[in-house]
């Protein structure tokens, strides 16, 4: 059985995946160097990334205004959305995939929307990704091949995700653009168009990363519960408000949502949860958040 | 024409758990229904993006009746994890056609059956009227809307390795040359063969086809050996459910796994699919056996 998907332009998974694997074959050797080396000068990194072969006929839309590290990395609220309508013809089927984020992440850097080193910046001490890449080549203690190794992983997960590394949740969590998309998908999908439900779920879906990572585990895992559409909106839409009228609550904290899923998944264990209607679902969920 | 192939949904699993739901359940490893039996036949469909599936409940009274009265449903879920996919097909019938969207799914499905309770109601079982096992004799439960009665295992459509298999034509390669790679959303191996091996391999003609085709599953399998051997249980090959499902298809039948030391690629490509013989040199063989 073949899925098919649509035509988007995206990198050959085969070339890209043994490019992924051999540059992460051993850490800190002289080709991890060479390419952060390349990340840290644009047109070089271009000249090596655009050389992979692509396959696929149809650009997706680049984002309307070039953004700077920080937003490229985080973007607010709002970027999320307007990144989301430029893709809202995008399906999951695509959206899921990191060869198609990565020749995304290129052609912005490429239209010089973004830059490469951006790619490099993981928060921490240093400010930026092009500071982060001169500390690690530039480190002669012990610690630098590890550094230069965990620049690369960044460097990829930003581009479109590493799936081999940290499986089906890299592309949601990792990369920010796909981030984006699939987060904003999220909110349209439980909000229906209510302006006041999408701004309650677009807060919990923007907690904090690991509190949207958390979840999203829970989502792209085999069977997982929140892999059904109907559990996942009813769950976020009662937390959002929930969260909304109880701003110290500790459903906010990764913490209280881990609890939380695990109540949630305690009660799929033993029922089928999506066979409820949208009624039912909320008044199980509002049972579960403790929300009256 | 797709063709119609029968699986046992409930396999007998290694626990004998009864008691670990609040009421009986028909599942790997649980004795509830002692002599019950989940059978499924699976229709492909010609569109690609839907199948026919049948299901067949034996020896399980209770789940048989609750059926006939239609307070428990067929059902089944299809999912597609890595694009956020489970949507859950329920029917009063048990030939039930289950469809989707392609471009919700970022790989194969997977399907899960069950046969779910439709409405809450109490019931006091009787083991030899319900087909139970005795120590639910006499015992009142509580079913939900939404309690599985039935919960087969996952099918994973794509486990074998052959299936994991896709054949490109790449002129670049000399005639009779082959060259494998992977690719990894989802998991596959992609064969890239030279022009007249890749028309001669879309058809099975003969031994040399199959003999040829166990040759590619030993290439395959030397890649995996190679760069696919380490799992720390976080990352590694078991991010790619493919190659959970393969790991499991190697071990029902009884075959080192990649990322044991005792594997040998050609070993296990052929205990999967032998070599086969020219006729003449299996008859010489029989002979020397017979002399």
């Amino acid at each position: 059985m073949r899925v098919v998907h649509p035509a988007w332009k995206e990198l050959s998974d085969s070339d890209y995946s043994s490019f992924r694997r051999s540059l992460l074959k051993e850490k800190g050797n002289a080709r991890q160097r060479d390419f952060l080396a390349k990340v840290r000068d644009t047109s070089q990194f271009l000249d090596l990334m655009l050389s992979l072969p692509t396959v696929g006929a149809n650009d997706a839309e680049l984002a309307p205004y070039p953004m700077t590290e920080s937003e490229f990395k985080d973007p607010p609220a709002d970027s999320e959305q307007t990144l989301y309508q430029a893709w809202s013809s995008l399906t999951p089927a695509v959206a899921c995939r990191s060869t198609f984020w990565a020749n995304l992440t290129l052609q912005h850097i490429r239209s010089q929307r973004i830059e490469s080193v951006f790619l490099a910046a993981n928060g921490g001490n240093l400010p930026g990704g092009a500071e982060r890449i001169d500390f690690a080549l530039n480190d002669g203690t012990s610690q630098a091949p590890q550094r230069v190794d965990s620049c690369v992983r960044t460097v990829l997960r930003r581009l479109g995700g590493l799936p081999e590394i940290r499986g089906n949740r890299s592309v949601y969590v990792d990369c920010p653009f796909a981030r984006a998309w699939w987060r904003e998908r999220m909110v349209e999908q439980a909000a229906n168009a209510d302006s006041m439900v999408a701004s309650q779920v677009r807060a919990v879906l923007r907690v904090n990363q690991t509190y949207w990572e958390k979840l999203i585990d829970r989502v792209v895992f085999r069977n997982s519960t929140f892999g059904s559409a109907s559990i996942r909106n009813a769950f976020i839409r009662v937390l959002g408000r929930h969260l909304e009228s109880n701003g110290g609550s500790t459903l906010s904290t990764t913490a209280g949502l881990q609890r939380l899923c695990r109540r949630a998944t305690a009660y799929q264990g033993v029922r089928e949860l999506s066979i409820l209607d949208d009624g039912e679902l909320d008044e199980l969920m509002c049972l579960l958040v403790g929300h009256r | 024409m797709p063709e119609s192939y029968q699986i046992e949904a409930v396999a007998p699993g290694p626990s004998n758990a009864i008691r670990s739901h609040d009421h009986p359940m028909l599942e790997s490893g649980n004795l509830s229904f002692p002599n019950a039996r989940y059978l499924l036949e699976l229709l492909p469909g010609d569109d690609r993006s839907s199948y026919t599936i049948t299901h067949r409940i034996e020896g399980a009274p209770l789940i048989a009746r609750l059926l006939e009265r239609q307070q428990a449903r067929y059902a089944c879920l299809v999912s597609s994890p890595i694009s956020a996919y489970r949507e859950t097909h329920v029917s009063t019938d048990a030939r039930q056609t289950v469809t989707w969207d392609p471009d919700d799914l970022g790989e194969a499905p997977l399907f899960t059956p069950v046969i779910l309770c439709s409405e809450s109601q109490e019931l006091k079982l009787d083991s030899s009227r319900d087909g139970l096992h005795p120590i639910w004799d006499n015992q009142t439960v509580v079913l939900h809307k939404g309690s599985r009665l039935a919960l087969g295992s996952v099918i994973q459509l794509e486990s074998s390795i052959l299936h994991l298999l896709s054949f490109h034509e790449d002129e670049r390669l000399d005639e009779g040359q082959f060259a494998v790679e992977t690719e990894t959303e989802p998991f596959r191996f992609r064969v890239n063969l030279s022009s007249a091996l890749h028309r001669f391999l879309r058809y099975p003609t003969d031994e040399n086809h199959h003999n040829i085709m166990t040759h590619v599953v030993t290439a395959c399998l030397a890649l995996l050996q190679r760069g696919y051997a380490d799992d720390d249980g976080e990352s590694g090959w078991r991010t790619h459910r493919n190659l959970v499902a393969l790991a499991e298809y190697l071990d029902q039948h009884g075959l080192d796994h990649w990322s044991d030391d005792s594997f040998r690629p050609e070993h296990v490509a052929t205990g999967l699919y032998p070599l086969r013989l020219p006729a003449a040199v299996s008859d010489q063989n029989e002979i020397g056996e017979a002399a």
